[in-house]
């Protein structure tokens, strides 16, 4: 199991290697939005500072989106997925698998970006280190519970916008404990207990995202 | 008594039973409104702190407390269906749908009306309009979803998936906002704790949230009914209804 | 005063003095009847859907 688990992985990084500007697109857009809001809302440092966490926070979750629709989707055309589903290991390894390369691949990247876009937000060193925390326990998030919404509206018309008012409403507390962990660092509020609830939700999610998921993908392959 | 539960689970056996009953919930909605209003308006007193404008009240909870529990009962069905794979279940699920998103927005158009002469804005993001909100986008999702398929059983399936991680989803959004809501100190006048609660406003709240149950019972079962007539009309029950129901007309 | 305070408990009931009184509901009366108002609007729209979606199955 664990090795169809890194079969699948692997599949994907090499997959994604041979298009990188797929994976390179996301990124980009992330630095794109996040960088467009001073020039929004003014250059006030003190204010910029307020509202950096919640910024690269909501320009990640628009990354996700904007990443997830192409989850299932290649499979899904060329019958892959198909074959997986009467294959012998279970969807739900597949599933996993798939949302662990989405994560090495959009998460993980924007996660090490962010400090930039906090340097340019004018961020502490501490609230630096607390955002990328944050990333780093709160985007694996957006691959599970966004695998199910992947898997929802994979084959329906315009799916690309449906995915985000399915997902989006569900990130509510990854933004809130994401972005207040970096807030409460601010104002010298220690942010561990922001942290560990990002942590169960995380928990909570990689329970129901690929249940979610895999019950998805068999009502889409009926 | 659980088989009868179960030949009623069938569209063709709950379709007249769901008709035999409409009438009677259309009555009771209509007759605990009128209860309700009456007490809401010429019972209860005026609250010594906000004056008239908690008279809104009466419609803004009863709303909330819809929008909320329609959610969970829309999930159960949608559970239901998954579990046992009943037709019924699916339509049900779809048929409560768009009265919960009814409620929601009310309870966001009430809570903004009261917030206004209350805060002094229309929009205050306090804990329970901004959960409301997401509620409503939940509602939004489902719907958007459920249209998007064209394929009436894979619709119901991929539904009911959404509405069960939707219905697991809920209180921990709740409870992120409210967490969300003290961090950044937000507004603290409540529109539910209301300070002195007569019990004549407790039972004027009580009398409009039945009627509201009364009204999504019976716009549910209407809905249903005509959910199942478009999903079945090759059936021939169905036609047979349909010529006895246009002969009634 | 005292037309309607049999059924109130919290010192003397709510009583209008005249239909305007009624609809001003001191001070507040678009507030409230724009609450009640748009539910009412919203109920109508939805029963008035229901009746086409049923004449059309």
């Amino acid at each position: 199991m664990l090795q169809a688990f890194s079969f699948i992985i692997r599949r994907e990084l090499r997959l994604a290697l041979r298009r990188k500007g797929d994976v390179l697109n996301v990124l980009v857009f992330f630095v794109v939005v996040a960088s467009l809001f001073p020039l929004g809302v003014g250059p006030e440092p003190n204010q910029l500072r307020a509202m950096a966490a919640g910024v690269v926070w909501i320009a990640a979750l628009l990354a996700a989106v904007l990443s997830l629709p192409r989850l299932f989707a290649a499979d899904y055309a060329d019958g892959t997925l198909e074959q997986m589903l009467v294959s012998p290991q279970p969807l739900l390894v597949v599933v996993l698998a798939k949302a662990a390369a989405h994560w090495l691949l959009t998460g993980l990247p924007l996660a090490l970006a962010a400090p930039l876009i906090g340097l340019q937000y004018d961020l502490p060193a501490v609230a630096l280190g607390v955002l990328l925390a944050s990333l780093l326990i709160g985007t694996p998030v957006l691959s599970l519970l966004g695998a199910a919404g992947a898997a929802l509206t994979l084959g329906v018309r315009g799916g690309g916008a449906l995915l985000g008012l399915l997902v989006l409403p569900l990130f509510v507390p990854v933004l809130v404990f994401g972005a207040g962990a970096v807030t409460s660092t601010l104002i010298g509020i220690n942010p561990s207990a922001h942290l560990s609830l990002l942590g169960a939700f995380l928990a909570v999610s990689s329970l129901i995202g690929p249940w979610a998921a895999c019950a998805a993908l068999r009502v889409a392959l009926d | 008594m659980t088989s009868d539960l179960f030949r009623f689970a069938a569209p063709q056996a709950f379709f007249p039973l769901a008709g035999k009953l409409i009438p009677w919930f259309w009555v009771l909605a209509g007759v605990l409104t009128l209860a309700g209003l009456y007490v809401a308006f010429f019972v209860a007193p005026t609250d010594h702190q906000q004056g008239e404008a908690y008279r809104i009240i009466f419609i803004h909870v009863p709303a909330a407390w819809m929008s909320m529990f329609l959610y969970v009962v829309m999930a159960g069905w949608a559970g239901l269906g998954l579990a046992l794979n009943t037709r019924l279940s699916g339509m049900m699920a779809s048929a409560i749908a768009p009265t919960g998103a009814m409620f929601t927005f009310v309870a966001l158009w009430s809570g903004a009306l009261w917030g206004r002469p209350t805060w002094g804005a229309y929009w205050v993001w306090d804990a329970r309009l901004t959960s409301e909100l997401v509620l409503l986008f939940l509602y939004l999702g489902f719907i958007a979803l459920k249209s998007a398929i064209p394929d009436p059983v894979r619709a119901d399936r991929a539904g009911a998936i959404l509405a069960l991680v939707g219905v697991v989803n809920v209180p921990i959004i709740y409870f992120s906002v409210q967490w969300w809501n003290t961090l950044h100190q937000g507004a603290s006048v409540s529109l539910t704790r209301a300070p002195s609660m007569a019990s004549t406003m407790l039972l004027g709240m009580l009398l409009m949230a039945l009627a509201a149950w009364m009204y999504s019972i019976a716009t549910a079962l209407c809905r249903v009914r005509t959910i199942i007539l478009e999903r079945e009309r090759d059936a021939e029950w169905v036609r047979m209804t349909k010529d006895q129901m246009r002969a009634a007309a | 005063m005292g037309a309607h305070d049999e059924g109130s408990d919290a010192g003397g009931g709510v009583n209008w003095g005249s239909l305007s009184e009624f609809l001003d509901m001191g001070g507040y009366g678009f507030y409230v009847w724009g609450s009640y108002g748009v539910t009412a609007l919203c109920i109508c729209l939805e029963i008035f859907s229901l009746k086409q979606k049923k004449e059309r199955a």
